[in-house]
């Protein structure tokens, strides 16, 4: 891997080589912000239990919600609760994290969501379904019980930004 | 008198529609070449409301917005509580038309939204000499469902709650705060079904990408319009339409998604105005009756 010797001999390396370090280096550098976005998104799914509880509107109207969001961000995933007026998050890996609905989408799509003003394939989360950026599986009543609940929680960092 | 009004009349219009009695609720305002409006899916004549508080129009046009059997201050027929409401393409152009004669509408200007943006498609293609200009708001022949309309109507989701939840993310970000949640509003009013039933026309009934090859715009013209936000009838569905009806008008509207009127007006404005002008400066004997009134 042409990576692998270092900016300082790219001046004996042959020009093809040369090109390959290059693009190798944006591979890496493109790999290294994804990762950097995906430790963002998960720390903004974190966020949003404090972003929650910080909303007494959200808290009045989620007193009798209850449903357990898969929320999956590329590779990475949590569960989000809602239950008895509160929102928690859970890990997602064990043999038996069960939940309702999963909401799948890549880290750039959570992040554009979560624009002050997203565009109009990032703004609504059917309408990201609508336009390929965002898969909705699995039991839809928990989901359109709590619509808007649901879709006011996922949009809380949008708020904070 | 201290009391502020609005500049808005309000009455129940006495017709029969497809032979059973009703009693429609119809507002008015301003004078000038008639303004048909029709509402979207769901929702009733209050959508129109800004547009009615417009001197810029209200001045040159008689606005008019009547809610649809069904719905806003129009309640269903007798008998209605045996029955599933559906509406249909055949009975809506019926409806308009029957209304537009009660009325005494000289060759009226349709403005329709959603499934009213979808229906002067069929009043293009069918009556275009009773008009004198057809504008559809989210119009589109056809465009692919997005949900499945059984969950607008059911016993164990809030039907109202459900129907102002899927459509509150076909409303662009960024508009007049009141008037965002207003829509909203509106949806969460509807009686239960009646989004389901009007989207029987928009789903299955009213299908009309045939019904558009006979659209001749020589004998009224066409305009469509689509917000950005709209993933419903998504601008490319507009555009596709538009693109398939020669001499067919196309606008595509920034910052506004499925109900530019009733979500902010202000910026629809900017692109109604000027096919309302169009409209107006075709019309020499709309403008010989208000230069009349004057």
């Amino acid at each position: 891997m042409a990576a692998q010797f270092g900016k300082n001999l790219n001046f004996i390396l042959h020009p093809s080589a040369v090109v390959s370090y290059e693009i190798d280096q944006m591979v890496c550098t493109m790999q290294h912000k994804e990762i950097e976005m995906s430790n963002q998104i998960e720390s903004i799914f974190a966020r949003l239990p404090g972003l929650f509880v910080a909303r007494s509107d959200l808290r009045t109207r989620s007193e009798k919600a209850r449903a357990t969001l898969l929320l999956e961000a590329g590779e990475d995933r949590v569960r989000l609760r809602i239950a008895d007026g509160a929102v928690t998050v859970l890990p997602a890996n064990g043999p038996m994290d069960g939940w309702d609905i999963a909401l799948r989408a890549d880290s750039g799509a959570w992040y554009d969501h979560w624009q002050a003003i997203p565009a109009p394939d990032a703004f609504d989360i059917f309408g990201m379904v609508r336009r390929g950026r965002m898969r909705i599986e699995g039991d839809f009543t928990p989901l359109m019980r709590h619509l808007q609940l649901i879709k006011d929680i996922l949009a809380l960092p949008r708020a904070a930004a | 008198m201290t009391a502020q009004f609005d500049p808005i009349t309000g009455r129940y219009l006495r017709l029969s529609l497809n032979g059973r009695s009703h009693r429609l609720y119809v507002e008015e305002a301003g004078q000038g070449v008639p303004l048909l409006c029709l509402h979207t899916a769901g929702a009733d004549g209050r959508q129109y409301r800004d547009l009615m508080l417009d001197e810029a129009v209200t001045s040159r046009f008689r606005v008019i917005a009547f809610d649809m059997p069904w719905h806003g201050k129009s309640s269903p027929p007798e008998g209605w509580q045996s029955e599933e409401y559906r509406l249909s393409t055949q009975g809506y152009v019926g409806m308009i038309l029957d209304v537009c004669a009660a009325l005494d509408l000289d060759r009226p200007v349709v403005l329709g939204c959603s499934i009213g943006g979808r229906i002067v498609l069929q009043l293009a293609a069918d009556h275009p000499d009773r008009f004198r200009g057809l504008i559809g708001a989210q119009g589109a022949a056809w465009q692919d469902a997005w949900y499945d309309t059984d969950w607008l109507h059911r016993p164990d989701v809030h039907g109202g709650e459900v129907c102002a939840a899927l459509i509150s993310g076909l409303i662009a970000p960024g508009g007049p705060e009141a008037d965002r949640y207003e829509t909203l509003w509106h949806y969460m009013q509807g009686g239960p079904g009646v989004f389901k039933g009007d989207l029987w026309f928009y789903r299955v009934d009213g299908d009309l990408r045939d019904t558009i090859t006979r659209i001749d715009t020589t004998r009224c013209p066409l305009w469509l319009m689509a917000g950005e936000y709209d993933f419903s009838c998504r601008p490319e569905d507009m555009q596709a339409t538009a693109d398939a009806i020669p001499g067919c008008n196309a606008v595509r509207m920034e910052r506004l998604g499925h109900f530019p009127m009733s979500e902010n007006y202000g910026q629809f404005a900017r692109s109604l105005i000027p096919i309302l002008d169009q409209i107006e400066g075709s019309a020499p004997a709309a403008q010989g009756a208000v230069a009349e009134r004057n």
